[in-house]
This record gives structure tokens, sequence and C-alpha cells, in this order.
């Protein structure tokens, strides 16, 4: 944890040196629509401020997961502009600008074959020699990158060389989580990072996800569907439905007509259910 | 509720014989007695029953028979030894024979006209001829061991040749929708070209030995792996690769961290029962001069030689079999 303290207090106050209103990823007009289906982001506006933890709520198939791969570039927006800093992201994609973006997704999305630290030192793969990554003989300062990195998320060294399909889903999104710090991002996008953990589980890696930005200064927009897990992690909730956004405020502000209008009909008691073991763990 | 429940009542079972389905049974029937009267297939019942009448003692002989008669009785004893007069050998020394070897003094008896007395006779020479004991079986193993060299110098052309073609011929990473039909036609095709016919050509081409032997089976390897490669590409877990695209990895980045570490077994599984195929396919390429105990075993067969292609024969089914059994066990411990 030393060299990982050490390594988070200049990332944390270059970061606040910088004018924080400049520092903003912002979606504007965004629609999106897959081939020839029905559009499924609609005019979208959104603003998120560096160092903030939104979350996104939404019932399934309201567009969360489209959003996120938007905002990465995994899918082309049909009209609309992504911005970070003032420079626009969407269109030709600047490799650049990017870069400060990182994805964390619902399944890992790790190799299961390759190791642990092969794994996390894939994220910056893409600015690697491409013969180097062909070897897999990245550079020291990467190797040791990547060990910060994952004792950041609390991995132990034991950890390090095993194969990634050998670890708990716990452990495995902690190395997803690893991964998308190898780059320095300025915003983490994660994609319903807990869907197939158990409560405890869930509980300790939002915990991690949520103090990693506010160490870093990094924003993190996190998509969600339990409503408890959400008011107890977020500084700001954006509700979501089909494709609209139909609420962001405060959590405390989350009233149950709030929820009606992100979910439909009031959330069923199973729904309430789900989301209430989530917040006991 | 009425109409379904009337409908129901008019309904009835199919016939399970349909008119249609005779007249298909009749039309089979005719087709199949037209082509065995093509085959020769009634010549062939008639050999047959005379066999097995001589078998149970109904007739003293019969045409089968007197074949199976005559190649057994030539092909046992199997030739394993060799035989070379000591006069063929150059720079012979008798104090320093091979392994597993001995002389012999033949001799032979010659008849003659002797100019002095104009009478025949006869007279005794003597040769000596060195007889290797396991001449003929080390220089079949020797062949065998060709047959498995280009065999593995056929699939190790063939997964060099494949890996490249089917990222090229994948739907995921084909550059261009015109590149992956092309390679994929190419591809199809080598499969379906039959070695033993490119073997021909090739051997025309490159002129007799393992050279043929080894393109006819490679290329035909490319036909198998080029699609199945590139079949485990496509099918290969989108997940880890759609991580790495998030991160702005390149095509070539993406497999090589997010495609190709997962199907790695699969490929080696593939590869190992082309190798076992190919070894098994080299003695059969080698009967039209490409190399191998296969070349060596038509030589003989030409020259009526059956002791010699009988060892040939039960040396390849030795190691094919031996092969069979290695090749189960290495595919059962990579997949
Ligand atoms: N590849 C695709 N092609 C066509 N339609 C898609 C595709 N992916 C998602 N959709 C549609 O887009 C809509 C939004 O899907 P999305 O995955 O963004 O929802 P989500 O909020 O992430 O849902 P979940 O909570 O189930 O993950 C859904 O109606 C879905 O059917
Ligand atoms: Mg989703």
């Amino acid at each position: 944890m030393t060299a990982s303290a050490a390594s988070a207090i200049p990332d944390a106050t270059s970061q606040q040196t910088k004018h924080l209103n400049d520092h903003r990823l912002s979606f504007t007009g965004l629609s999106v629509r897959y081939d020839r289906g029905p559009t499924i982001l609609q005019n979208l506006n959104l603003s998120l401020a560096p160092g903030e933890f939104t979350v996104l709520l939404g019932a399934s198939g309201s567009g969360k997961t489209t959003l996120i791969k938007t905002a990465v570039g995994l899918i082309r927006p049909a009209s609309g502009m992504i911005s970070l800093n003032g420079s626009v992201l969407s269109g030709k994609r600047p490799k650049q600008l990017r870069s400060k973006l990182s994805m964390i997704h619902q399944d890992f999305g790790l190799s299961p074959r390759l190791s642990v630290i092969q794994n996390v030192m894939a994220g910056v793969a893409a600015e690697t020699n491409l013969f180097r990554v062909m070897l897999q003989a990245y550079p020291r300062t990467i190797q040791r990158r990547a060990i910060e990195r994952l004792v950041d998320v609390d991995l132990s060294p034991e950890h390090f060389d095993r194969r990634a399909r050998d670890l708990s889903g716990g452990q495995k999104q902690r190395v997803g989580i690893a991964r998308a710090l190898m780059r320095d991002p300025e915003f983490l996008l994660a994609d319903e990072p807990i869907a197939s953990l158990d409560p405890m589980t869930a509980d300790r890696v939002m915990t991690l996800l949520k103090q990693l930005g506010r160490q870093r200064g990094i924003g993190v927009l996190c998509s969600l569907h339990q409503i408890e897990i959400a008011r107890q992690f977020s500084d700001r909730i954006v509700g979501m439905r089909h494709g609209k956004i139909v609420f962001d405020g405060a959590p405390k502000d989350l009233s149950a007509k709030a929820l009606e209008k992100i979910f439909g009909a009031p959330p069923s008691p199973v729904e309430m259910l789900s989301s209430q073991t989530g917040a006991l763990s | 509720m009425t109409q379904t429940s009337a409908s129901a009542a008019n309904w009835k079972a199919k016939p399970i014989i349909s008119t249609q389905t005779i007249l298909i049974v009749l039309a089979v029937l005719i087709t199949l007695g037209a082509s065995a009267e093509r085959m020769k297939l009634d010549t062939f019942f008639e050999q047959a029953t005379q066999f097995a009448g001589q078998m149970v003692g109904l007739n003293e002989t019969s045409q089968i028979g007197a074949s199976l008669q005559r190649i057994t009785g030539e092909m046992f004893p199997l030739a394993i030894s060799e035989q070379t007069p000591v006069s063929d050998i150059p720079d012979f020394d008798q104090n320093e024979l091979p392994l597993f070897s001995s002389l012999e003094i033949q001799s032979r008896e010659i008849s003659r006209l002797n100019p002095d007395t104009l009478q025949l006779e006869t007279l005794k020479e003597e040769d000596a001829v060195l007889i290797e004991h396991f001449g003929y079986l080390f220089f079949l193993m020797e062949k065998m061991l060709e047959t498995v060299e280009i065999g593995v110098w056929a699939t190790l052309f063939a997964v060099l040749v494949s890996v490249p073609l089917a990222i090229l011929g994948s739907q995921n990473f084909a550059p261009h929708r015109a590149i992956y039909l092309l390679i994929r036609s190419a591809v199809s095709f080598l499969r379906a070209m039959p070695e033993l016919i490119s073997a021909l050509f090739l051997v025309l081409c490159f002129g007799f030995g393992p050279v043929a032997g080894i393109l006819a089976l490679g290329l035909h390897g490319v036909g198998f792996l080029g699609k199945f490669f590139a079949e485990e590409i496509e099918t290969s877990d989108p997940k880890p690769q759609e991580a790495l695209k998030a991160l702005g990895a390149s095509p070539l980045t993406i497999l090589r961290l997010g495609v190709f570490p997962q199907i790695l077994p699969a490929l080696l599984g593939l590869s190992i029962y082309i190798l076992d195929r190919n070894i098994r396919m080299a003695t059969v390429v080698g009967l039209v001069g490409a190399g191998g105990i296969g070349q060596e075993l038509r030589g003989r067969y030409d020259l009526f030689e059956y002791d010699r292609v009988g060892t040939a024969l039960l040396l390849i089914f030795v190691v094919i079999l031996a092969l069979d059994l290695a090749s189960a066990q290495i595919r059962k411990r990579v997949t």
C-alpha cells in the first residue's frame, strides 16, 4: 500500500491544480441506434465532473450499456457529440483523448488464459510498441506500474502470475479495475461492475471504485440497477428510461416518484429485496 | 372452439406407406440394378460363390482362392534380410563386417562349352555373399522415417500457412469482405483436391521424392486448417476482444491478447489431428512416387516381390497403430 499511496498523491494534486470545470466529460445531443434498428439513445445531454461518482440508474434495456460503449468508442453515435476538456472525442476518434477514458466491464472482459499481470499490462498495449506486445515483453516501467495498480486494488503478489480464469469474481473485477487504471484515465466508465458478484464482494468492489475515484480525482460513471447501492455510493444519480435521462440529482432527491419515472411502475418487491440485501452487506 | 373441434374431427392420420413411397423405392431399386450391371457385380458374385464353394470343399479351385494362395505363398516368409555379392561392394573389408551380418559362400553351377574339347562341361563357381540379416528391415525403417518426416514437414507447412490465412479469412478480422471470400474459396478448393491427385502432378513438377509429397499433403492440410482455424477465431469469446478494443488496441493486439491465448488448445488439437492424418496419407502419396515407404512398396509391387511388399505392409501397420494411440493420448491432454 505504500507504493500505491506514493503514486496516488501526485495524481490527485495534479488533478486539483487544473481547472476543474474544463475537465468535464460531456455528451451533447447524443443519438445512438444499432444498424437499421430503433433509436436507443435519443438526443441525450449529460455532463460529468471530474472526481464525482455518478451512478447511471435504469431498468434493463434502458440504454446504460449503449451509452458507456458509445463513450469509449465501441459504438459510433448516429449524431451528437462527446467531448472531454472541450475537445471532441467522437468522429475520427482521437486516440490521445480516448486514452483518458477507461471502461470496466460487467463480465470483466479479461483474457482467461493470460496471467493477471499480462491482463493488467494490456491496459496500455495500444500505447506500447507492437513488437513488444506480440512477444509480451513490456518495458520494466510498465511492469512496475502494473504491479503498483494491482497493489492499489488490494491484490497480493501470489495472484500476479495466476491465470485470470483461476480467480474469483471479485478478484477478476479488481484486475479489470487495475487494467483500466493503467492509462491514468480522467474518467472511469463502469458498466454494471458488480452485476455478477455476491452482495459482500459487490460492496467491497464499489467501495474500492469510490475510494480510487476520490483519491485520484477520477470521475466515475457507474451503471447499476440496484437502487440501494446507487443511493449508498453515489454523489449524483442519473436516471435513464428508454434511452432518455428522466432524473438527474443528488441521492437524497431520489424520491418514490423519481423511481417511478425511472423504472416505470413502482419497483417490484423482488427488486427492493435484492437492492436491500445488497445494502445490508 | 367449435371450428377447431370440427377440423380435428376431420383430421386423418397419414397412411404409413403412400403411393409416393412405393414409387421412390421402386425407382431406387431399378437404378441400383442398372448400376450393379455396370459394376460387374454379377461376376463378383459368381467368383465369391465359387470361392465359398472351395472353402467348404464343394469344388477344387476358384479364381480368388488361387490368387490368394499365390500371393500369400510368395509373401511368406517375409523378407527382412538383404544379400549383396561381395564383388559389388567397393572397399570390402572382410574383418569389419557390419552389425548383424555374416559372409556366406554361395556356389553356382555354370554350364559352358569347353573350346578345347568342344564338350559341354559344368563348372562350380564360388561367390562370397554378404548377408545382412536385418538389412531390408533397416532399409524399410529408414524409408518409414522418411514417410514420418514428410508428414511432419507437411503439417508444419500447413500450420504456418493456415494461421495468417485464417486471420484474413475470418469474418471478424478480414480487412475486407472480398478478401474473406477469396481466402475461404481458395481454402475450400485445396480441401476438395484429393492429395493423391495433386501428388501426381507435383511429382511431374518436382520429380520423384519427398518434396512432392510434402507439398501435396501440406496444401491439403491448409484446406483443413485454414477453415477450422478461421472458425475458431470467429467463435472465440468476444468479451475479451471488446475490452481490448475499448482500450484502443489494434486488430493484431486483439488477436495476440484476446483471441489466440483462448483458442490455442483447440489449434493444437487440430494440428495434431492433421499430423496424424498426414503421416498416414504420406504412405499413400508415396505410391505415386512422392517419397517414403509408399514409393518403396510400389516399386517392389511392380517387381512382384511380394515378400518385401509384405514386410513393408506390416511395418506400416505397426507404425500407424502406434501413431493412432499416441495422437489420441496427446489430443486428450491438450484439449
Ligand atoms: N447489438 C445490438 N443490436 C441491436 N440492438 C441492441 C444491441 N445491443 C443492445 N440493443 C438494444 O438496445 C437497447 C438498450 O440496450 P442496453 O444494453 O444499452 O441496455 P442496458 O440498460 O445496458 O440493459 P441491461 O441492464 O440489461 O444491461 C435494448 O433495447 C437492446 O435490445
Ligand atoms: Mg447493460
